[in-house]
């Protein structure tokens, strides 16, 4: 090694260390899927966000955005047949301190949506942190847009949420549940809240329904709410013994990604999950293989 | 005689006046709030004019101690002032008394028509009154159709009868100020019954004859003899200002030195004619009583109601829960079930079923029809049972997998579950999930019902 050499080591060297000083976010480390577990969710949220990039990667000054938390069922938050509503409101703070000029919050409710917002409290927790809380029924088919699925296999074409179409970031906020004929709801099946069609009839071909739905529409973000997951008897649950504690949020850019991390909670393989094996056929993401970031807080 | 001060004559009759005014239109308010109110699950509440009311309380009497001091309160201030209910508190009053003064025909004739003072010294509404008494206790819906607070709901609620009854009303006011209070209501006959022996009343100290108060809504005022019918009079001030001869005094009567002037065998036939009006009523409506209407097919009825009979006897008709569901779920019966169950309540899930955590129609009911339960008994108590129809479900027909309605089902450990079956279709081997109902753990919320994509739906609830 020569002088020259090792000054242009020297100063790269020095360089590099600069910039990591001044730049600090752009070399942080970033993972496709983060996991965190903390008895804290409102951090837990912050740093699983953080761990995929950080809230200013997704949301940029000025955009709108839709949170979509699972708010199918009138229960009370203890029975998590909804998304918690803490987490919701994080999230929404989020969006608020990354400049996001609208917040959004909805879905196409299973139960009466005027008591399942309230009661779920989400209702609450939303409109306090500043979002728009939307009513949204299947009725109103202003609301709804049909968009053609190119690479549906059973769905070709359905009606699609406009605030969904018309956003320019999508925060997909499930909880994490058994289900009875989807085994899991996660990340991927919440999206059935976001169309207008008759999501009964989805049920005949339930698993190709929620793949093709995702190869079309892909949430930029998808934060998954299983501090208390649902063991047995989901949807609908209603019972706290069918509930055990993991205190986790599970965090990443690819929905599909996110699920298949979220079904190891279970003890589920996401092979073994049909509309996620699907899901990985047709493009939607990662089954496996894809960078993994776990922290206990 | 002399015992008005004469100079405040007008003004003391005009306060009265502008204070009745006053009271009957914030009465009419606060039943508008409450009924709007109910109509917002989340604020639903019962309604208090329904609930401090004398002759609904004989249909359901139970040991409820605000019912009952509501009720005490008002029959011991009827007992004092007289018939004030109606004029300072009623809110259907207030309605026809708005209905009276829009009615450009009535206003035209208000002078020209004498009234039959017979009519008012021996209201048919007494006759009403009575035929109502036995039919509370033996249970045919008469007093629901005829008492004025559960009509204003059902005008509140636009529903079909309300409309109807309020085309009745205006059709009334071409006849007569006030036709139904004169001559109908029953509760307002119960409070004349009673402010005949009230210790203050309005009474005619002196008369001219000048006919000025025959403008009386009531037509308790008999301007030939200068009497004035207690049991009519509703202390509605309306004209006494006006009196030229400063005749009117409101102040305590005694028993003895009445108002109208009659001799002692005079009030005695007085007597035994109300008291032949009352027992002819009576019986009259013991024999409509003795008649059964037996409802001919069973029906749904909202959740909580565990006795058919109960039920058609305390339901008061008066669609406030078929208003308040957030669910639109309860739907009015017609004639189709027999008349006993005529206009009462039944559900019929379209859009959702009866809500697992939803209590409104329990809450809103305000005579215990449909008792309010504790929210862990409104979960178990079963309004039918559910009955898959293996002719219609897809999964037995097409062998396709579905099982909606077992997602749907809010029970904690599932009324409806798979049983899993293979069966080779088209030489493919497949597992196919066929939905099963549990009876015992089913409640009959009607939600699989709701939401059975197939048409039309394999799965029902039946009663």
């Amino acid at each position: 090694m020569d002088r020259r050499d090792f000054i242009k080591i020297l100063a790269s060297g020095l360089l590099y260390f600069a910039e990591r000083r001044a730049f600090p976010s752009v070399l942080k480390t970033r993972f496709e899927v983060s996991r965190v577990k903390s008895r804290d969710t409102e951090r837990a949220v912050i740093k699983a966000i953080d761990m995929v990039g950080g809230i200013n990667r997704f949301v940029k000054p000025g955009d709108i955005v839709v949170v979509k938390p699972n708010i199918g069922w009138n229960r009370p938050p203890y029975l998590k047949a909804d998304t918690d509503p803490l987490i919701v409101r994080t999230i929404v703070h989020l969006c608020f301190q990354a400049l996001a000029s609208k917040v959004y919050v909805f879905d196409r409710t299973c139960d009466n949506p005027r008591l399942a917002y309230r009661n779920s409290g989400i209702e609450k927790a939303a409109r306090e942190a500043g979002a728009r809380v939307l009513p949204v029924n299947s009725v109103n088919s202003k609301l709804y847009k049909k968009i053609a699925i190119p690479q549906g296999r059973f769905l070709k074409e359905s009606l699609i949420n406009r605030y969904i179409l018309e956003s320019d970031v999508f925060i997909d906020v499930p909880v994490a549940k058994n289900h009875s004929s989807a085994t899991l709801t996660l990340g991927m099946k919440n999206l059935m809240g976001i169309t207008g069609d008759n999501r009964q009839k989805w049920h005949w071909k339930l698993h190709e329904a929620i793949s093709d739905i995702n190869t079309r529409i892909k949430p930029d973000l998808t934060v998954i709410d299983a501090t208390k997951i649902m063991l047995k008897n989901g949807p609908t649950g209603g019972s706290t013994s069918y509930l055990k504690e993991m205190d986790t949020v599970i965090a990443s850019s690819n929905v599909l990604s996110a699920d298949s991390e979220a079904a190891k909670l279970f003890g589920l393989s996401a092979d073994k999950i049909p509309y996620m094996k699907l899901g990985a056929e047709k493009g939607v993401g990662k089954i496996s293989g894809y960078t993994l970031g776990s922290i206990n807080l | 005689m002399n015992n008005i001060n004469y100079g405040n004559y007008r003004k003391n009759f005009l306060v009265l006046k502008y204070l009745r005014l006053l009271s009957s239109f914030t009465f009419l308010a606060l039943f508008s709030y409450i009924f709007i109110r109910s109509l917002d699950p989340f604020s639903a509440v019962t309604n208090y004019f329904l609930r401090f009311d004398p002759l609904i309380f004989l249909t359901n009497p139970k040991l409820d101690l605000i019912a009952i001091g509501g009720i005490t309160i008002i029959l011991i201030l009827t007992l004092l002032f007289g018939r004030f209910f109606c004029g300072w508190v009623c809110p259907l009053g207030t309605l026809i008394e708005i209905i009276d003064f829009l009615n450009p025909f009535f206003r035209r004739r208000r002078k020209t028509r004498n009234p039959d003072f017979l009519l008012s010294r021996y209201p048919p509404s007494l006759f009403i009154l009575a035929v109502t008494l036995p039919a509370i206790f033996f249970a045919p819906p008469i007093l629901q159709f005829l008492h004025p607070n559960i009509w204003i709901i059902r005008i509140y609620s636009l529903s079909l009868p309300g409309i109807v009854f309020i085309l009745i009303l205006t059709a009334l006011s071409l006849i007569s100020r006030r036709f139904w209070c004169r001559y109908v209501c029953p509760l307002g006959a119960l409070y004349g019954l009673i402010s005949r022996f009230s210790l203050f009343s309005l009474k005619v100290d002196s008369c001219s004859f000048c006919r000025k108060c025959n403008s009386c809504p009531m037509a308790a005022v008999d301007y030939e003899k200068g009497n004035l019918y207690r049991n009519q009079c509703i202390l509605c001030f309306e004209y006494e200002y006006s009196c030229p001869n400063r005749g009117f005094g409101y102040s305590v009567v005694f028993p003895k030195t009445s108002i109208e002037t009659e001799d002692y065998s005079k009030s005695r036939r007085r007597f035994l004619k109300d008291a032949s009006i009352i027992a002819g009523g009576i019986a009259a409506g013991s024999l409509i009583s003795a008649f059964r209407f037996p409802s001919r097919n069973r029906l749904l009825r909202p959740p909580g109601v565990l006795n058919e009979t109960q039920f058609v006897e305390r339901c008061l008709r008066c669609f406030q829960c078929v208003r308040s569901c957030p669910n639109e779920i309860i739907k009015i019966t017609g004639l189709e079930a027999g008349f006993s169950a005529f206009l009462t309540p039944h559900l019929s899930f379209a859009m959702y079923g009866c809500d697992f955590y939803c209590q409104v129609c329990q809450t809103v009911c305000p005579n215990e029809a449909i008792p309010l339960q504790p929210l862990y008994l409104k979960q178990i108590t079963p309004i039918g049972k559910a009955k898959i129809d293996t002719t219609q479900c897809i999964v037995f027909k097409k062998d396709t997998n579905c099982l909606v309605c077992e997602e749907f089902c809010p029970v904690p450990d599932k009324a409806i579950v798979p049983i899993k079956r293979e069966k080779v279709v088209k030489g493919k081997k497949i597992t196919l999930r066929y939905p099963h109902v549990i009876s015992s753990r089913c409640i009959g919320c009607g939600i699989c019902e709701a939401n059975c994509p197939v048409e039309p739906t394999a799965i029902r609830v039946f009663a």
